[in-house]
């Protein structure tokens, strides 16, 4: 796959993990407010990413095919082909 | 419910098939210390957590494994892709070609089928939670 797919990619990928360790965290320091703020962060910028990952590249979710004109949610890459991450 | 991301939490990209490596892989898929067994402990334990700290916590833990589990199966699945039976016979994994071809099976390394005899759930929170230390601490 082309080098732009795979660079936002990484980068969603990275925000993501980041945003869910922050949130392994909050379930056991719910009151912790600087992690809370740092959280909100990280999940407002993943979400962005993805937002912009579907309009490039296509539905990460399979409501988000909703929103295109025709319906392509079962397309590959599938996640676990090597052409999904490369 | 559960609803799905299409992409891993982790990227993997493996360059060369390598049908010896997916073999020992595999445990770590569907074996006793797997993450399967990871997955389903900690969202079948959630059920008799007591308080929402631990209903909550539980939740993501599993639902994080689940993630992991998808992961492992994406490297058994490249490692073993457009293998022949002949290349796993030379690396001494041919039994597992023999029952599974070049697929993604859970079992442990030594064939023996995912089996929930490898983990524990029960009434009381504390033994969970003890339980949970045991297994994490038992991933090599």
């Amino acid at each position: 796959m082309e080098t732009g797919r795979t660079e936002l990619l990484k980068k969603l990928q990275s925000y993501n993990f980041a945003a869910y360790d922050m949130l392994l965290y909050l379930d056991t320091h719910p009151n912790d407010k600087k992690a809370f703020a740092l959280f909100r962060d990280l999940v407002e910028k993943t979400n962005k990413l993805k937002a912009q990952f579907e309009r490039e590249y296509g539905p990460l979710r399979a409501y988000s095919a909703a929103n295109f004109e025709k319906f392509e949610w079962y397309k590959s890459p599938w996640p676990w082909e090597k052409e999904a991450n490369a | 419910m559960f609803s799905y991301d299409k992409f891993l939490q982790y990227p993997i990209k493996i360059t060369n098939p390598n049908p010896k490596l997916a073999n020992y892989i595999i445990t770590q898929y569907g074996g006793p210390n797997g993450e399967l067994a990871a997955s389903l402990r900690y969202l079948s334990q959630r059920y008799t957590m007591p308080d929402d700290m631990t209903k909550g916590l539980l939740t993501d833990i599993g639902t994080e494994e689940l993630g992991h589990l998808e992961m492992v199966g994406t490297l058994v699945s490249q490692l073993s892709k457009g293998t022949l039976g002949k290349e796993w016979a030379q690396m001494q994994s041919g039994e597992y070609y023999a029952d599974n071809g070049a697929a993604v099976f859970p079992q442990s390394s030594q064939g023996t089928p995912f089996n929930a005899a490898s983990i524990a759930v029960t009434g009381d929170p504390l033994t969970n939670l003890y339980e949970d230390l045991a297994a994490e601490a038992a991933t090599l």
